[in-house]
């Protein structure tokens, strides 16, 4: 404090974690506070489970029945890393899965006429799947070959279609796929919330159709990665990148008002003392009249002594439920972790429920997850606003990030990353500008 | 790099030297200035083992540290200045809650460093005049304190420790084999500092492998396969 930075940093989600290490490594001299006294803002992961039940202010303790409170870890909100996915990407840069480790979770699988049917992970599940007919099976193996072979830079390989002019509705046509073919891949594979993409050119489909099957290549099992304690660890992992090029973190520390001059930010206050600094990165908790709110997210944890029916026992996965499934316009997603993770207490598991808010009841909206899940010990429910920053942050440098949406991976997460790396930097974000500028582990072999 | 066996880390006060004696252990040297920046993850192997260390980043301390820095740790080294009682109180006060993610059956040792600036500590530095020429001549004479932070001191919080964590002093090692006085300058104890715990954490790995495999994933070291025509039927 009292001091002049670079950069600082309000908020230590993982969004502005990624930003400060990526500063840091490039030599920017970063100063990055949170007002809470732990590390993870809103992608947070709550322990005890006494402070989930503080929090969430449901009155008295948590029960005996849920054991130990420091073997909690709740996340806040409910995420996998796809395996090829951005955020690997970036651990990997960074070094940073040095301080981390993954488990792979154990099935995906999809929400059909009031049932749910394991995604296949191998051809055999494949062949043997009910989710669709023996010939639509041949025709979408057909198609599968197609996106495997697709190379955006090779117009060979497009074979007669235009990936930034021909519809993704009319890629199905020319592949002759069926209703039930087209809703599994858009919404189980391409992991689409919604049914706008059929009107879109086809090449980001075919991109997300790829990223789920590389994914799920990397391990086999499913194209899903979870860190052990908690998405809580990930956030704190970049910090620490961060702090080891020289960031310094204060954690517990009231911001009492961003200092702009001019139109442009040029420091913080905080109990009493003001630390100047040319640009600042911000989550929009810290500058709410900054944001507006394109949106609403309902998020309910819930706690159970169970794994959820008719998974094969899974200690982790998730579950897709169409939006056409319960005449809804988005998804509802579940994902479920457990003790096998450090998360929970023994014996007990975690299904988070998600999905974009649409209409003013949205705990009725979720029925048909929650169904999935009873008997469930005990709910936390949240609604969240979609804030999302009002300008580009060019005239004031104040660069806000978005929260986090309903979709279950972090790809969206690292692409705001990359824009405001770009609107701060000038430059086009490049995943080489994370790596480790100097060797900082002594005595590898 | 190949995922270590084992964690211990280093907790304490700014200026206690924590970095010194890691750079002292696994350098042999004693650098002028220090700054922890750069150097904040150590890997020894010990016998057939790999054990990282972990120090904090120069300014992590400010209240920066998170629950990840000790989550899993076989053993903690709490440091302090033998010549400021302040920074043993702090091992209390702002340290201790901070292991509460460690290993359940984590070792702490505590430690004194500076001792080379005592008078007690002439005697010790005198052992190691010979493996320190650099030494200035100004420095072995000159005036020395009394220590601040006596022995019993350390002991007292071992056992303190103890009681917050529940342990039984009969299932974890006596309080004076954990309770060390260092010079990170001199090098005095600091070898028999960390090979103490090396020697102890070994049979912990062992137990751990025994009790939990564990099925988690390097994701650094998977190579991805080589992409075969026919791609993977999702």
């Amino acid at each position: 404090m009292n001091e002049e930075y670079d950069v600082i940093v309000l908020g230590t989600g993982l969004t502005e974690c990624i930003l400060s290490g990526i500063m840091s490594v490039n030599g920017k001299k970063v100063l990055h506070m949170d007002r809470n006294p732990y590390y993870g803002g809103e992608s947070a992961s709550i322990t005890p489970l006494e402070d989930l039940y503080k929090r969430f202010k449901i009155p008295g303790s948590p029960p005996e029945s849920m054991g130990r409170g420091r073997d909690w870890n709740v996340d806040l909100i409910p995420k996998f890393l796809m395996a090829n996915g951005q955020l690997v990407k970036m651990l990997l840069y960074t070094e940073v899965t040095r301080y981390l480790d993954f488990k792979v979770t154990e099935g995906s699988f999809v929400y059909k006429g009031g049932k749910i049917y394991k995604v296949p992970s191998t051809e055999a599940e494949a062949l043997a799947s009910s989710l669709m007919g023996l010939f639509e099976k041949r025709r979408f193996r057909k198609f599968l070959v197609y996106v495997a072979n697709f190379d955006e830079k090779d117009p060979r390989t497009f074979e007669g279609i235009d990936p930034k002019k021909t519809t993704m509705r009319d890629v199905y046509k020319k592949f002759d796929l069926g209703q039930d073919v087209i809703d599994f891949t858009g919404h189980a594979l391409a992991l689409y919330r919604t049914d706008d993409y059929l009107d879109q050119p086809c090449y980001e489909t075919i991109n997300r159709i790829k990223l789920y099957s590389e994914s799920l290549a990397r391990y086999g099992k499913s194209p899903y990665l979870y860190p052990l304690y908690g998405l809580g660890e990930l956030p704190q992992g970049f910090a620490r990148l961060s702090a080891i090029y020289g960031g310094t973190y204060m954690l517990n520390k009231p911001i009492e008002e961003i200092i702009v001059q001019n139109g442009k930010v040029i420091g913080v206050k905080s109990e009493g003392e003001i630390a100047r600094c040319k640009q600042l990165i911000c989550d929009p908790s810290y500058v709410k009249d900054r944001v507006e709110k394109v949106g609403q997210v309902i998020r309910v944890i819930c706690i159970l002594s169970h794994p959820i029916k008719n998974t094969n026992d899974a200690n982790s996965c998730q579950i897709i439920i169409p939006q056409n499934q319960v005449n809804r316009k988005s998804d509802i997603y579940v994902c479920m972790i457990s003790f096998a993770h450090n998360v929970a207490a023994q014996g007990k598991y975690i299904a988070i429920v998600s999905t974009t808010v649409e209409t003013k009841e949205p705990e009725k909206e979720i029925r048909p997850a929650l169904e999935l899940l009873e008997p469930i010990e005990q709910k936390f429910v949240s609604i969240s606003d979609l804030l999302v920053p009002k300008d580009l942050g060019t005239e004031s440098q104040i660069f806000i990030s978005r929260t986090y949406d309903a979709t279950t991976h972090f790809e969206t997460t690292c692409d705001d990353i990359k824009n405001i790396y770009k609107r701060m930097t000038g430059s086009e974000f490049d995943f080489e500008e994370m790596k480790r500028k100097k060797n900082d582990i002594y005595g590898e072999d | 790099m190949r995922k270590p066996d084992s964690k211990i880390v280093l907790l304490g006060d700014m200026n206690v030297g924590k970095t010194s004696l890691l750079q002292r252990y696994m350098e042999r040297r004693f650098p002028d200035t220090v700054s922890t920046v750069g150097g904040a993850f150590y890997l020894k192997q010990w016998r057939s083992y790999n054990i990282s260390i972990w120090d904090t980043a120069g300014r992590e301390q400010f209240h920066g540290l998170g629950s990840m820095y000790c989550r899993g740790a076989a053993a903690i080294i709490l440091t302090y200045d033998v010549n400021h009682r302040q920074s043993l109180v702090e091992l209390e006060d702002r340290f201790l809650g901070l292991t509460d993610t460690a290993s359940k059956d984590c070792l702490f040792a505590i430690v004194g460093n500076k001792v080379d600036l005592t008078e007690e500590g002439a005697l010790a530095g005198q052992e190691k005049e010979e493996c320190s020429p650099n030494m200035d001549a100004g420095d072995r004479v000159s005036p020395r304190a009394p220590k601040q932070v006596q022995l019993e001191d350390a002991v007292a919080l071992y056992k303190k420790i103890l009681k917050y964590k529940m342990l039984d002093e009969q299932d974890v090692p006596a309080a004076e084999q954990m309770c060390f006085e260092t010079s990170a300058k001199t090098g005095y104890n600091v070898d028999l500092l960390f090979e103490t715990l090396f020697d102890l954490v070994v049979p912990m790995i062992l137990q751990q492998r025994a009790e939990r495999p564990s099925h988690t994933v390097d994701i650094s070291s998977h190579k991805p396969p080589k992409r075969t025509r026919s791609g993977c039927c999702a």
